[in-house]
């Protein structure tokens, strides 16, 4: 049975934590964990970065996050775990800003779980990216157009 | 009718919120179109047509298509091109 658990987090007060998410998600059954850990990069564009602050709509990115996982669960032959979590608030150079948890028997569907989720969350998901230069600009990020159906 | 209207990304520094007035049987169209309006009375120079035009409008649920029919009371959120993960 697949258990899926998602969750956006104040980084001020419950950064993420990946030590915890993992314990959280593997099951004894699992032979494979892969984990997508995004964290925060300090240049961008040829501009120098020193932190981001994350806006994001929590009660629809985590329903967002859930049919996800759901979509990933449904192409994954046999039983896997999947947590997704992503934090709001600003956070500097080298912080995390996502983490994904998948843990299956084997590691093929565990690399081919992951890779799916981030790449649909970054096209998905209700979160946006306000990027703050060390020549004192901000600027929120060009982002990607969500479809009708999220 | 008064809609709620939360605003996230490059939206929210106008204003957490705003309260949109619409006539009855309005649809997310129309609320797109009033939504203009009333930023470029806030704000003239802010120039967000465009940025309007590639948003989306939500409950706290899903994606709203433009043909819904909104009801007075009803809180929603603009939600602009997404850059998260």
């Amino acid at each position: 049975m697949s258990k899926i658990f998602v969750d956006v987090c104040n980084h001020q007060i419950n950064p993420i934590n990946p030590v915890e998410l993992l314990k959280l998600t593997q099951s004894p059954c699992h032979g494979a964990s892969d984990i997508f850990l995004g964290t925060v990069r300090d240049m961008n564009l040829g501009r120098k970065v020193k932190a981001v602050s994350y806006d994001v709509h929590d009660k629809l990115a985590c329903q967002v996050f859930k049919t996800i996982c759901h979509e990933a669960i449904e192409f994954t032959e046999g039983d896997i775990n999947l947590s997704v979590v992503h934090a709001q608030g600003r956070l500097n150079v080298g912080e995390s800003s996502i983490i994904i948890v998948v843990c299956t028997p084997h590691r093929a569907e565990a690399f081919k779980a992951c890779r799916y989720v981030i790449e649909e969350i970054k096209h998905r998901a209700p979160v946006w990216k306000k990027e703050h230069y060390i020549d004192g600009d901000s600027k929120w990020v060009q982002g990607h157009a969500l479809c009708q159906h999220a | 009718m008064k809609i709620k209207l939360q605003l996230y990304g490059a939206f929210s520094q106008l204003a957490e919120s705003l309260e949109i007035s619409l006539s009855e049987k309005s649809s997310i169209t129309e609320l797109r179109e009033a939504f203009k309006q009333v930023i470029s009375k806030l704000n003239p120079e802010a120039h967000l047509d465009n940025l309007i035009d590639s948003s989306r409008f939500a409950n706290d649920f899903e994606i709203l298509p433009e043909s819904t029919k909104l009801a007075d009371g009803d809180q929603l959120a603009i939600l602009p091109p997404v850059s998260g993960g």
